[in-house]
């Protein structure tokens, strides 16, 4: 009987640990998408919203996780200088289709729904963004290294990573890291 | 009987201090030996006082020396031109010092005495727990995340990795590279063919549908979404049949009760009063696709139909289970004449056009490779779609 109180015990005490960790995850992902909410309101037009969002998105976004997992297995022939290169044009990308989505003016309504936690130190929040008359389910992964950092952003079930991924994979079997480089130069170089 | 253990005792100590001429030390020549082999214990006639060659006994008596001569660790470098006797192996020489007081014999070669199969297992246990020890000293544990990054970061593949690959129950994959290899998989087998069509819609996004939904978003917001109420009203069999072919008879129920408030209250559809029904607010899309789908039906190879965009074999069969749900396609088969059908279905098709090309915009204009992005976006929605 003691050692079933026991096990309870150490139950209540992880689920309390899982709940404080997953709260922690929430709040930071509120905190990170009002403020670019509130940047996108006041921003002229697309392009200076990029500008003015890249800062708060790279203390929100894991861009080096996410440019590693779109590579996929590649990223493992990278070169240190080739990696830094490719997250930091990949990044570029993911703040521009990012930021693209927003209209100067508009508001989002975002409904936060209960978390899941897929496995220790990763927390899916799902969400039900109303904007501009249209419902759009988003779910947001984060991950706790240092502290919390989303790593992929799921749009009516369409992974930004896996979307990714597919093309990568097919530049990287055409001329590895080179070519991989090339064709995401190629993508941030065309005009908007 | 005290002859017969003295000679076991004399082949015993013979065969461990020496390899292969175990006996001849204290064994006469042409004498018969008794040996503990790993068979048990053998008696064998010496020939000039040594073992008969490749015989059986030979090899189990050099089996049995290789075994005990194994080394317990890698001798560890000392500066030092005397080396000490390691700490591992000096109880070993404390304990079989006993046996050489008693016997009182010097030992012809400076070799260590030779432990038991027992005793070195106990050795190598004690020593791979002490290496287990230093190694988890040397390296304090780090997250879980941050490990897998340093582990990235540095390129190397070291042991632990594969350990912790191969640990059970683990719910995510480790090797965080693959975790997206198999998200957006679809049969692609007509993909020159698929490419192709994918150009000429691109074309035609670019040079007619753009600019008609362009000169279509003069009409006022309201009359836009008011035309978008109507049509989706009136496609309310295909929802309807499709959740009862899925034997989602809750969403069917649902589906029914928002016709009828959007049909009564909103006047024919033309306000969605359903919205501000929360039950009724987000019943989930159902179609044929979907319901193939939850059949058990496979996607199929993907193909790209001119004017209609991407789709799958299971896809393009499911559309055509949607035109015949759908009652603007009977209306257009009945009595009404070409004119007539194409201006009932043209609102529809203008309308529903400014969102797709924003979602095509969306998937393509930061793409790597457009072709390939709206496959894979195509192949992760129907997925989710059909998980619903």
């Amino acid at each position: 009987m003691r050692s079933l109180y026991l096990i309870l015990a150490s139950f209540a005490l992880a689920l309390g640990h899982l709940s404080a960790s997953t709260l922690e995850a929430e709040k930071f992902l509120k905190k990170a998408v009002t403020e670019v909410a509130h940047i996108a309101d006041h921003s002229a037009n697309s392009s200076a919203l990029a500008a003015s969002v890249r800062p708060v998105l790279m203390n929100v976004i894991s861009f080096e996780v996410m440019t590693r997992r779109a590579v996929g297995p590649g990223w493992r022939e990278f070169t240190e200088a080739q990696k830094k290169e490719a997250t930091d044009l990949f990044s570029t990308l993911i703040i521009r289709t990012y930021s693209s989505k927003f209209t100067p003016g508009e508001f989002p309504e975002i409904n936060y729904k209960s978390s899941v936690v897929p496995a220790p130190g990763r927390v899916e929040i799902p969400t039900r963004i109303l904007y501009r008359g249209s419902q759009y389910e988003v779910i947001y992964r984060q991950e706790e290294s240092v502290a919390w950092r989303i790593t992929d952003v799921v749009i009516e079930g369409v992974s930004l990573i896996a979307t990714y991924r597919t093309q990568f994979d097919s530049q990287f079997k055409q001329g590895g890291a080179p070519a991989v480089i090339s064709a995401l130069k190629k993508s941030v170089a065309t005009p908007q | 009987m005290n002859k017969a253990l003295a000679t076991l005792f004399a082949g015993f100590i013979s065969f461990a201090t020496f390899p292969c001429y175990s006996a001849s030390g204290s064994a006469a020549l042409n004498s018969e030996i008794v040996l503990i082999t790993k068979e048990g214990v053998k008696s064998v006639n010496m020939v000039g006082g040594r073992l008969p060659k490749n015989s059986t006994e030979t090899y189990f008596l050099k089996s049995a020396v290789e075994v005990k001569k194994r080394p317990l660790s890698k001798p560890k470098p000392t500066p030092s031109p005397k080396p000490k006797p390691s700490p591992v192996v000096k109880p070993l020489q404390a304990a079989q010092g006993d046996t050489a007081a008693r016997a009182k014999k010097p030992t012809p070669l400076p070799s260590t005495p030779v432990p038991s199969s027992r005793k070195v297992g106990a050795i190598v246990k004690k020593e791979v727990q002490k290496r287990k020890a230093e190694t988890a000293k040397a390296a304090p544990p780090v997250p879980h995340s941050e490990k897998r990054a340093s582990e990235v970061s540095s390129g190397k593949t070291t042991p632990n990795i594969t350990i912790t690959k191969k640990a059970p129950g683990a719910t995510v994959p480790i090797d965080e590279f693959d975790e997206y290899s198999e998200v957006a998989s679809i049969p692609d087998a007509i993909e020159p063919v698929n490419r192709c069509f994918f150009w000429v819609n691109d074309q035609l996004y670019c040079f007619v549908f753009r600019p008609v939904s362009k000169a279509y978003r003069v009409l006022p917001k309201q009359a836009r979404t008011a035309v978008s109420n109507v049509y989706e009203n009136v496609e309310f069999p295909v929802r309807f049949v499709n959740d009862l072919l899925q034997f989602k008879f809750k969403n069917a129920d649902l589906e029914f009760r928002k016709f009828l408030v959007n049909s009564v209250v909103g006047v024919g559809g033309i306000v969605r009063v359903s919205d501000r029904i929360p039950a009724l607010a987000n019943i989930p899309p159902a179609d044929t696709g979907q319901t193939l789908a939850k059949w058990g039906v496979g996607h199929g190879c993907y193909i790209v139909l001119p004017v209609l965009g991407p789709s799958s074999a299971r896809d393009t069969v499911g559309r055509a289970g949607d035109y015949a749900l759908n009652p603007l396609t009977w209306v257009s088969f009945g009595a009404v004449s070409a004119g007539a059908s194409i201006a009932i279905t043209a609102p529809n098709a203008v309308n529903t056009m400014d969102a797709r090309i924003d979602t095509y915009d969306t998937v393509t204009k930061n793409a790597i490779d457009p072709y390939q992005a709206v496959r894979s976006g195509y192949s992760q929605y129907r997925k989710k779609v059909a998980s619903e």
